[in-house]
């Protein structure tokens, strides 16, 4: 395969990073293994989590924005992380 | 669903011809069969349902398929078109659980599962009686270790929380005939990780599912037959990155394209997404009226000539569709059939969807059209789920509420209540609201979701539609106003509002008729319900006898069991044994017919029916029935197992059997632990303080005394009787205990009150406990010959009653204290062979009968007496027993000369040989 193309594609792993409103720790279970999960304080004093993980594909990514959308939490943002 | 829709969920796709053998994936697949489960996981055209119906034509073993789509987001629906599935492989499996998902109460998940588990498990391993007709034999060496595969498609469409949540139950027990194979187009929320690292899970992802360069020109050149050169197929390959789908559309319109090359050049220098350049391509390619058809159809979920026909060209008849579908699958232009009469149709998911798009940019103004034609054919065709959907579609919501309107009761009867909540959330507030027939439906909703909270803004809601409504049948109007009455008195009662709630339950009764059967039961259950909390059972006792065979009717299977545990309580109340027996009985044979006899609820029946049995003394049979009901209902019902170790309880104290008594209790209150109420706690610490006086440790139901505040008991209601009963009980057994007459008055005085009580609610079944309570206490008090007298006088009433019922326990586990008084009641002629039948169920009774009073015995000695007599046949002196019996010397020798009169004899020697003779001696 032409592969020289650092192009996106539904089937290769990618690191994402999913930011969302409030303190997620308690409402995350065994589904956020091989996560990092950080939380900051804004200056208004709101929390906002961030979600990073590298993803097999585009199916895992979907399954845990899946997963925040049944839980009733919005997205902020979802961003990719180009590797080194 | 009708029948032939149900097929098309349940059709194992067949392998196409000419596929690219794939022998990679095969292998992985054919290994992963000895784990639990397969996932597929893999956005749309990579060649899922391909693969994996290739893999199911192999024949290692047999498979089923249950395809899903939105609707299935209701547990009862999915759980029903899960089962049907497993009956592909075995016919009869999950009836049982069938029964119960079509009853209204929404169902307990897991005990279902386990049923199916088991019945899995016990499927046999002979392979020519599991595999399904016209699949190949495999030879016997090659049969995999799991006996059959269960595939479910298109799993994301799933969003219930209960569904992912049975899903997980089931795989952490799954019997070791099943796989599980989970095609999705995204990783589910399931424990994936655990099984991933468990080495449970086989998985196969889109850089699996990818064609090679050696796949995709097998594919373009030997499937689609297109002789292309290396390099071509190396820049296609490139261009689609060996997705499938998109190659699939290259080829396609490479068939039709007349200048190959200059093709391929356009298409690989442009950097629009595959899809969208392709799909024009293709599509341009086709006659206009397949490309009208293709685009007018893209909005049905499945298709078949005469909804194409009705959709397309607004004509059902006019049979020019069958003929394009047909075409359609020949050319393969992603169609893909549901079953193998040529009936029923889809286009492939990915393909769809395109045709979707394409039509909202084409020609956006006739989507809600297409929708309404395919509305009206559904409701025609009596599919009122499908024809739903499109007028929800069609935004035309008048029409969606009329279907939902018509169609919601018998289904939330049917148990799919999801599926009507479903209906009434996409409806518009303003639309439910001037529909009163959905506000009550939606009222239905919230009382089987046992929500009484939300429930009176919508009966408001409906009221307020009736009357401003224009329905000219009165009739009609009135039967829906007693559905709101009955609803209203269900939450009055739960508010504890009872003469309110009795009231609207009777206005209810008036408007509903026999049709209404679904209100009906919940009205009398209600109703009765309200009437046994102010004490008037002859009344609950009609309503719920009236309320059975309704439930009966409905198939509501948990209404017959609680209403018949409900009637038999109250019966036993009455006193009337043989009445409840007949009702459990009768509930048992019922549960048995229709399969459920070993379903949880079934335990309160079996539970009840072992405590009349035990209280009759047939004590095997009892203990069979109490074994069956803790058994199922373990786990699931607490209070009802917690009921059923009580029973057991009492059961070992029959048996003698101290220890089991013991455990049986402390079992009871494990069973109830994370459920205690004040009223269950009261009653948990109420029987063990019976316990404690049954094994003779009166200091600890003394404690239970002082502790509970029983005495302080401003106004004890019938629901206390248990408790105030177990006071009396302490009382007395404290006043024989400690030769003080105190706290036997204090006995007689709260058994007075009680038995007015009981009587005046014509509990008769309390007032034989009583009254033999106040003989047991009125012949502990050491005065003269007018207490015995009273005491047989009140042992008397109670025998009258408990004979025609076969009550023997009642007497019997009081023990010592009992014999005497019945060795005196027969003696005196009251009641003799009951009195001789329950001194035979005493341990040690040496005769099974007194003897008749001889002519010789003028009169019958008194209790007082027999009990000197008694210590004189012992050989204790005049002294001794004055001592014995803390009274005077004086008393002692008076009862002598009593003795002496009424044996007709003049000595001590005479005396003890006499009462021998009569047998009478205690």
């Amino acid at each position: 395969m032409t592969a020289c193309h650092k192009k996106l594609n539904l089937d290769r792993p990618e690191t994402y990073q999913i930011k969302v409103p409030g303190r997620l720790d308690e409402r995350l279970a065994d589904w956020v293994e091989g996560m990092t999960v950080t939380i900051d304080r804004e200056g208004n004093g709101s929390s906002i989590t961030t979600l990073t993980g590298t993803f097999v594909d585009q199916a895992a990514l979907q399954g845990i924005l899946g997963r925040l959308y049944s839980l009733g939490i919005p997205l902020i943002s979802v961003n990719r992380i180009e590797p080194d | 669903m009708s029948n032939s829709l149900l097929a098309t969920k349940l059709y194992l796709p067949p392998p196409r011809p000419d596929l690219v053998p794939r022998p990679r994936l095969l292998e992985q697949l054919a290994g992963g069969l000895n784990g639990n489960l397969t996932l597929v996981s893999a956005p749309a055209g990579f060649g899922k349902t391909t693969l994996v119906s290739e893999w199911a034509s192999r024949g290692a073993v047999p498979f089923t398929w249950l395809s899903l789509d939105e609707g299935d987001n209701d547990p009862v629906r999915f759980l029903t078109y899960f089962i049907a599935a497993l009956q592909m492989i075995e016919g009869d499996i999950g009836e049982t659980a069938q029964t119960v998902l079509s009853s209204p109460q929404p169902p307990q998940i897991e005990s279902l599962l386990l049923g199916l588990i088991n019945e899995i498990t016990d499927i046999p391993d002979d392979p020519s009686t599991v595999l399904r007709p016209g699949s190949p034999t495999p030879p016997v060496g090659e049969l995999a270790g799991r006996g059959f595969a269960l595939v479910i498609d298109d799993y994301h469409v799933l969003e219930t929380q209960q569904i992912h949540d049975a899903l997980i139950f089931l795989l952490d027990q799954l019997p070791p005939q099943m796989h599980l194979v989970i095609m999705t187009r995204e990783d589910p929320p399931l424990p994936l990780a655990r099984w991933r690292a468990r080495g449970q899970m086989t998985e196969i992802r889109a850089r699996d599912l990818r064609f090679t360069e050696g796949e995709a020109a097998d594919f373009l050149n030997q499937t689609m037959g297109l002789a292309l050169k290396l390099d071509d197929i190396a820049t296609l390959e490139a261009r689609t990155e060996g997705w499938i789908a998109g190659l699939h559309l290259a080829a396609l319109s490479l068939q039709r394209h007349g200048d190959r090359a200059s093709f391929i050049q356009s298409f690989a220098g442009d950097d629009r997404h595959v899809t969208d350049y392709l799909v024009g391509e293709v599509l341009s390619l086709q006659p206009e009226s397949i490309q009208r058809f293709l685009l007018h159809t893209s909005i049905l979920e499945r298709m078949c000539g005469p909804l194409c026909d009705a959709v397309v060209n607004d004509n059902e008849t006019s049979g020019e569709s069958q003929g394009i579908l047909e075409h359609l699958e020949q050319t393969n232009l992603f169609i893909v059939p549901l079953d193998n009469r040529r009936q029923w149709y889809r286009y492939h998911h990915l393909f769809g969807d395109l045709l979707r798009n394409l039509l909202r940019r084409v020609s956006p103004e006739r989507i809600h059209d297409l929708h309404l034609r395919a509305s009206d054919w559904y409701e025609r065709n009596e599919l009122i789920t499908e024809a739903l959907g499109h007028a929800l579609a069609a935004e035309d919501f008048e029409r969606a509420a009329r279907l939902a309107a018509a169609n919601a009761l018998p289904m939330l009867m049917r148990g799919e209540v999801a599926t009507v909540q479903n209906w009434l959330d996409a409806l518009p507030q303003q639309v439910v609201r001037s529909h009163p027939r959905l506000c009550i439906d939606q009222a239905w909703v919230l009382h089987l979701n046992q929500r009484p909270d939300a429930i009176e803004p919508v009966l408001q809601d409906a009221e307020r539609g009736l009357e401003s409504s224009d329905l000219a049948d009165q009739d009609t109007i009135s039967s829906w106003m007693g559905e709101v009455l009955a609803l209203r008195a269900w939450v009055k009662r739960s508010q504890g509002e009872l003469a309110e709630a009795i009231e609207l339950s009777y206005e209810a009764l008036e408007r509903l008729t026999e049709e209404h059967v679904f209100a009906l039961c919940l009205n009398l259950v209600s109703l009765a319900g309200a009437l046994r909390y102010v004490g008037d059972t002859a009344k609950a006792i009609q309503v719920l006898t009236d309320c059975i065979p309704l439930c009966q009717a409905a198939g509501n299977y948990l209404g017959v069991m609680a209403d018949t545990y409900d009637l038999a309580e109250l019966w036993i109340m009455q006193g009337h044994l043989h009445q409840a027996k007949a009702v459990l009985g009768e509930a048992l044979q019922w549960a048995t017919q229709q399969g459920v006899e070993q379903m949880p609820a079934t335990s309160m029946v079996y539970a009840k029916l072992g405590d009349v049995l035990r209280e009759q003394n047939d004590l095997q049979a009892a203990e069979d029935h109490l074994s069956t009901a803790i058994k199922i209902s373990q786990g699931k019902l607490a209070i009802v197992s917690g009921q059923a170790y009580l029973i057991l309880a009492r059961l070992n104290h029959a048996q003698g059997d101290a220890t089991g008594a013991r455990n049986s209790l402390q079992q009871a209150k494990q069973a109830v632990q994370g459920w205690e109420t004040p009223e269950i706690v009261a009653d948990m610490e109420a029987h063990q303080a019976r316990l404690w006086l049954d094994q003779g440790d009166l200091p600890g139901a003394i404690r239970w005394v002082h502790q509970s505040g029983i005495r302080s008991y401003k106004e004890p209601t019938y629901l206390h009787e248990f408790e105030l009963l177990t006071l009396a009980r302490v009382l007395i057994a404290q006043g024989g205990a400690q030769r003080d007459e105190d706290p036997l008055h204090e006995a007689m005085e709260l058994l007075e009150q009680l038995r007015q009580t009981a009587e005046a609610g014509e509990r008769m079944g309390r007032v034989i406990e009583i009254s033999m309570l106040q003989a047991l206490a009125l012949s502990q008090i050491h005065v003269e010959e007018t207490e015995t007298n009273q005491a047989l006088a009140a042992l008397e009433r109670a025998l009258v009653l408990a004979e025609p019922e076969g009550h023997v326990r009642m007497f019997v586990d009081e023990g010592e204290p009992m014999t005497r008084l019945l060795y005196e009641a027969a003696s005196q002629g009251i009641a003799p062979e009951y009195a001789g039948r329950l001194l035979a169920a005493f341990p040690d009774v040496v005769s099974a009968q007194p003897k008749p009073p001889t002519p010789e015995m003028v009169e019958p000695l008194s209790v007082r007496e027999l009990e000197v007599l008694g210590l004189i046949a012992k050989g204790l002196s005049n002294q001794e027993i004055a001592a014995k019996l803390f009274i005077s010397l004086n008393t002692v020798k008076v009862h002598t000369s009593h003795i002496y009169g009424k044996l007709g004899v003049k000595s001590r020697t005479q005396a003890v040989a006499k009462a021998e003779t009569l047998g009478i001696l205690p």
